[in-house]
């Protein structure tokens, strides 16, 4: 029986090195958990009263009825064109490409019909498609955390400054990319509205995961990472999830390359933006 | 040998091939901060449609009060209906998110207005999110078809519950002393109105010629109780708005004044004024039981229950001038609270029980300001020519009171617990001594 040689017995470890790394890799980061989500709130019914001279209320409020919800649609990779939608935030000029043939559009998450394309009053784009993610409601993902006493706020108008905070990555390869991470940041501190005068909302910190693909399209995400079931973080983090949504395309592309492709995750730090303000 | 060796190479390619995702998988996560933001007001397009029994805009009129409730929070920012590219959203059709994102709105509230087969108004709504595209309420109201306002300020309180995380405030309403007439022989009626001083109403008060001052509104809001001035007394009376039926509190010797519900109901503290000294009495509302809390000849007026009903803020000038003190409900372990130049007055306590409210005057003028409960940390929020007293918001975070310029009529105003925001409330006439009731049920 011939023998094997020196570069097989490599190669052979070389590939068992590469599947061992792939294996942990995924045993580290299993992919996002489903949930369906949750029909609107049940309100129960009031009992009627008599008016006097003033107008005491008759007031009723029953359950809407459910809206029928479609199966949850699992993730597809379908490449989404890029639309040119009017954002604020303008970045580099780059050319782009002509966006291809609407694909079929999959089943409305909220149950709701489309509407019928009509010609709109003023030129606008194609309508975009529903961005294939996994089902996801804030409210169904909430865990416990009281919030805290009131801070009196000056007056302030809105604000734009840009500091960015340096990157952490995980290994040395993400050194380099600690000041590129700042170029992200920047344009996020443009796109995210907050409220300081709530109180609770200073000390406020949602966490948002997403990933970005080089069109500019948030391809895995967003989501709330550090969730609380307080009801001023979750309207914390609806702010902080709108500013990664409103920030595609337009604001997400020209970005340095080593932030595409890879999990990102955001601290939106309102205990830092509400500090003498 | 060969064979072997290109057999392997096309196995190696095959194996790259599949582990790449997993090698990019492999990448770590890379984390920042944003910690700068834009602090303004939340732009939201409200867009609720439809029409009542005689085929009249209700939907429109829905809109507008929802849109200045929103507004006069301070924490949003209506998008004018002129601008929308969609009109008329269809509360049962998801919304075209393009066309609200081009007009900047961050949220959309879209809902139908119409009478039922039984005559009832319904009112169906959504909440919806434009960027994350997300719909994150949606209700169903109804009610008799003159409560539509009632129903706009609750669709008002749903949104600004979802986006703050605070209750709201917006199904409430303020009792208060509309008064009329010149200066010198003004004229006193118990009123009452929607917070946003539409519906306003006078209530019938005893006797003839009577001035009402310092109505307060009971926990449940159903009653209220008030003094009544006449040329020759001073009394309590409790207002029951569900009957209409009124009672004088007891026989007391004396002036009566400055009444005030506790958070329970069972009691009312007020003020008497016998022989030159006033002092602070509570009354057990099941019992008529009466028992003197203060002592002595000084002013003590303006009592104030905590949330819990265990602490007393009052007014004395036992100490020179009026200030503000803490006692226990039962009378004991008083102490003093305001020590800053000036005098300090009307203090209430706030529906959490973590501030007062104040009245201070000093160098001149009049201010309304808050503090902790237990006294630190008094900021002033509002100073004027002449304004006096607060009363709370049931979420604790905006402060009504009236002022008055030289030589002018009362009017009402509205604070936001910061400062931020401040303006008029819109009831036409001379207004004053108002009281917010908690949340309508």
């Amino acid at each position: 029986m011939k023998k094997f040689g020196p570069s097989f017995i490599v190669s052979l470890l070389l590939h068992a090195g590469l599947i061992l790394l792939a294996f942990i890799s995924l045993q580290l980061n299993p992919p996002p958990v489903k949930v369906a989500s949750v029909p609107v709130t049940v309100i129960s019914d009031m009992p009627s009263r008599q008016m006097a001279e003033a107008p005491v209320d008759e007031l009723a409020v029953k359950t809407p009825e459910p809206i029928p919800q479609p199966e949850p649609v699992p993730p597809q990779p379908v490449p989404t064109p890029p639309q040119p939608v009017p954002e604020p935030i303008k970045p580099a000029a780059k050319p782009t490409p002509a966006p291809p043939k609407p694909a079929p559009t999959p089943p409305d998450k909220n149950g709701l019909k489309k509407p019928d394309p009509t010609p709109a009053k003023k030129p606008t784009p194609a309508k975009p498609e529903p961005k294939a993610k996994p089902q996801d409601d804030l409210l169904s993902r909430l865990a416990a955390t009281p919030s805290q006493a009131p801070t009196r706020r000056a007056p302030s108008a809105s604000t734009q400054k840009t500091t960015g905070q340096s990157a952490v990555g995980s290994g040395p390869a993400d050194a380099g990319l600690k000041t590129e991470m700042n170029a992200l940041t920047q344009r996020l501190n443009k796109l995210w509205l907050l409220n300081c005068d709530v109180p609770g909302s200073q000390d406020v910190a949602p966490e948002i995961r997403f990933t970005l693909s080089p069109n500019g399209r948030v391809t895995d995400g967003p989501e709330w990472v550090n969730k609380r079931n307080d009801p001023v973080w979750q309207a914390g983090a609806n702010l902080a999830l709108a500013a990664v949504n409103k920030g595609q395309p337009n604001a997400f592309i020209d970005l340095p390359d080593g932030l595409y492709n890879r999990p990102l995750k955001i601290i939106f730090d309102a205990r830092k933006a509400c500090q003498g303000r | 040998m060969r064979l072997m060796n290109k057999i392997l190479a096309a196995v190696s390619g095959a194996l790259l091939l599949l582990c790449a995702p997993a090698f990019a998988y492999a990448q770590g996560e890379l984390t920042g901060t944003v910690d700068q933001g834009n602090i303004q007001p939340l732009p939201i397009a409200i867009a609720i449609g439809g029409n009542d029994a005689s085929g009249g805009d209700l939907g429109n009129k829905i809109s507008k009060v929802v849109m200045n409730d929103l507004e006069s929070s301070g924490y949003f920012a209506p998008i004018n209906p002129a601008a929308f590219i969609q009109q008329n959203p269809d509360v049962a059709v998801q919304p075209e998110f393009a066309a609200w994102k081009t007009i900047n709105a961050q949220y959309l509230s879209n809902g139908r207005a119409f009478v039922d087969a039984d005559g009832r108004l319904q009112v169906d709504f959504r909440l919806w999110d434009i960027f994350s595209q997300n719909q994150l309420l949606g209700q169903s109201l109804t009610a008799t078809p003159e409560n539509w306002r009632r129903i706009a300020h609750k669709i008002a309180d749903a949104i600004y519950e979802k986006l703050t995380g605070q209750e709201g405030y917006f199904d409430t309403r303020i009792v208060f002393v509309a008064e009329s007439g010149y200066k010198t022989a003004r004229v006193k009626h118990l009123a009452i109105m929607d917070q946003d001083g539409a519906n306003p109403s006078y209530l019938p008060v005893a006797g003839n010629n009577t001035k009402v001052m310092t109505p307060r509104f009971s926990a449940d809001s159903q009653e209220i109780a008030y003094m009544a001035l006449t040329a020759d007394s001073a009394r309590i009376y409790i207002y029951n708005l569900e009957t209409g039926r009124q009672e004088a509190v007891g026989q007391i010797k004396g002036m009566a004044f400055a009444p005030r519900f506790s958070p329970d109901g069972s009691k009312l503290a007020f003020s008497v004024s016998q022989g030159g000294a006033t002092n602070i009495y509570v009354m057990d509302l099941r019992t008529r039981g009466l028992t003197k809390l203060t002592s002595g000849g000084a002013i003590n007026t303006s009592p104030s229950f905590s949330a819990d009903g265990g602490t007393i803020a009052f007014t004395s000038d036992r100490g020179g001038s009026p200030q503000i003190y803490l006692m226990n409900a039962n009378g004991g372990n008083v102490r003093r609270i305001t020590f800053g130049g000036g005098s300090y007055s009307t203090p209430v306590f706030s529906p959490k029980g973590d501030m007062i409210a104040f009245t201070k005057q000093s160098g001149g003028r009049f201010s309304i300001g808050v503090m902790d409960a237990g006294g630190g940390n008094a900021k002033l929020l509002t100073s004027s020519y002449l304004e006096e007293g607060p009363t709370w918001a049931p979420n604790g975070r905006y402060i009504m009171f009236f002022r008055e310029s030289q030589g002018g009529n009362p009017s009402l105003w509205m604070v936001e617990v910061t400062g931020r925001v401040e303006r008029a409330v819109p009831y036409p006439g001379g207004a004053s001594d108002p009281a917010w009731s908690p949340r309508l049920k």
